[in-house]
């Protein structure tokens, strides 16, 4: 659940009051979960930075002006998203059907080895995971990240990406199947399958 | 909630599952606030800020202990006294001027009147604030409000006067209204008193604002972010519009000019500088309305002989002794 701490609410009124420093850890809490999904929405580097230094430098100076917020970091990824979808280099968001249909349509980079067997490590689970990740569409990628990666509730994330709560839950539960598809984890399916590897090598 | 095993469920919260490169975002969050500061840093008012640091601040308390000592005493040598203040106790609005740009705040317990040097009235509830370019000579006044006020607008046709709040924009020619920001549920209230107002949002502006005449009230919703106009009329709703606050006169009878120069200087927030003996025996007779600032000086300049200029950080008088 996407909500402030107390310590969270006396920062972000420190930085309201001007106080730089507090300014400054607020930057350093979000700015690398704010960069992560800022990627997702605009692979460009230089045009994502420079949205996010414009953001920030405008949230420094209209600091006395802003409405009372819930969530810094809700109002943040949703300051930034909707920067970037106002921008017509952003073809990410303009061209977001096209790359939908693309990214379902093409296979696996990496076709073989998608499940994981007990003692393989987690670098090579979590890379394994990332490649199956990149299977979805793209919103489905963004829904996946805003929910189990930045912690953000259905509402919220329907806010952010201007869909309704139930666009939110069907777009969730594709994703998530489609994961499980590519990814098998459940516990049975991994005995069964390195039992099969046994069976085959053996 | 979604059908998910911990497993996975733990390993979505890695962020090498949305990256391989989790150190070019180090590297991103590191260039874009050096870019930052060097922005800050160029315009910036404040001039207490640390170096860009890396993640670990050290010691934020005491820093921003150093840092408000700092803005306290950038605010104390401002604020200055010069040659001519007056001594008086803790001023009902603080107003703060700093390059051109005025910010002023009700620190009493009770709504007081200010003025702006256009000669638009703006009664400020307590603990309220405005900030805004301290001369207003741009093509557009444009007032930054925080809380609560009553704006009565002086008319420049040439020149539109917005309000900001919050998310809210007020837009006037020459009107009369009111601005109330509920701070729990963020939601922001307009209620016209006379005239014709526009209202729209500043984040996702409206297609159509909202315009609204006297009587009239626009609600922006602190959660939705719906921004509409309620069919009530005032005496449904609103709290009563008219403010308490009396006018300050600009009627002197036989008053010290040094009065006068700290009465309009506690109207309009604008220091005055000038030397107290060559003014200290001017005794002046006038009454004065709602013409601007510059007006009204330039009558009290003409009537004792003296030449104002207008600068950054104020009004600057130069004079002889009266007879």
């Amino acid at each position: 659940m996407e909500m402030m701490s107390d310590g969270d609410m006396q920062r972000w009124s420190q930085f309201k009051e001007g106080d730089r420093d507090a300014f400054a850890a607020i930057y350093q809490q979000h700015i690398l979960q704010l960069i992560t999904y800022g990627l997702r929405l605009c692979p460009d580097r230089d045009l994502l930075k420079d949205q996010i230094q414009e953001l920030f430098v405008e949230l420094w100076h209209s600091r006395k002006n802003l409405a009372p917020v819930r969530s810094v970091k809700f109002y943040l990824f949703k300051a930034l998203r909707y920067k970037l979808v106002r921008l017509e280099k952003n073809r990410y968001l303009s061209q977001r059907s096209a790359r939908i249909a693309f990214s379902l349509d093409s296979p696996l980079e990496d076709p073989v080895e998608t499940s994981i067997i007990e003692n393989e490590s987690r670098a090579s689970q979590v890379a394994s995971l990332r490649r199956a990740l990149k299977s979805l569409s793209l919103r489905q990628q963004e829904a996946i990240q805003l929910r189990y990666f930045q912690g953000f509730t259905h509402d919220q994330i329907a806010e952010l990406m201007d869909l309704n709560y139930q666009s939110v839950s069907n777009l969730l539960h594709r994703a998530l199947f489609r994961l499980k598809e590519v990814f098998k984890t459940p516990v049975m399916q991994l005995a069964a399958l390195a039992l099969l590897k046994i069976f085959f090598i053996s | 909630m979604e059908n998910l095993d911990d497993q996975t469920r733990k390993l979505l919260q890695d962020d090498h599952a949305y990256t391989d490169k989790p150190e070019e975002v180090r590297q991103l969050a590191d260039a874009i606030w050096s870019d930052i500061t060097t922005r800050l840093d160029k315009g910036s008012t404040d001039t207490a800020e640390a170096p860009a640091r890396r993640r670990r601040l050290a010691g934020p308390v005491a820093a921003s202990v150093i840092c408000l000592l700092f803005i306290v005493g950038a605010v104390t040598w401002l604020r200055r006294p010069h040659p001519a203040s007056l001594a008086h106790d803790v001023p009902k609005v603080a107003n703060l001027l700093v390059r051109q740009d005025l910010d002023r705040v009700n620190q009493t317990d009770r709504s007081q009147t200010v003025y702006l040097v256009d000669g638009t009235r703006v009664v400020l509830q307590p603990g309220s604030g405005i900030r805004y370019a301290a001369f207003l000579q741009k093509d557009k006044r444009e007032v930054y409000l925080q809380g609560n006020a009553f704006f009565d607008v002086a008319k420049d046709a040439r020149r539109p006067f917005y309000v900001y709040s919050g998310d809210v924009v007020v837009r006037v020619l020459g009107t009369s209204f009111k601005v109330v920001t509920d701070k729990e549920s963020g939601d922001i209230t307009v209620l016209v008193t006379t005239g014709k107002v526009a209202v729209t949002r500043k984040n996702i502006p409206l297609t159509h604002p909202l315009i609204l005449t006297t009587n009239q009230i626009a609600l922006y919703n602190g959660h939705s972010r719906d921004l509409v106009q309620l069919n009530a009329e005032k005496k449904d709703l609103a709290p009563d519009l008219t403010p308490t606050s009396p006018a300050i006169t600009f009627n002197f009878d036989e008053a010290p000019v040094i009065e006068i120069f700290q009465t309009l200087e506690n109207a309009y927030g604008i220091p005055f500088h000038y030397d107290k003996a060559t003014f200290s025996n001017c005794v002046l007779t006038t009454s004065m309305g709602d013409e601007s600032l510059e007006d009204k000086i330039r009558i009290i300049c003409e009537a004792i002989g003296a030449t104002y200029e207008l600068k950054e950080d104020g009004v600057f008088l130069e004079g002889k002794p009266c007879k």
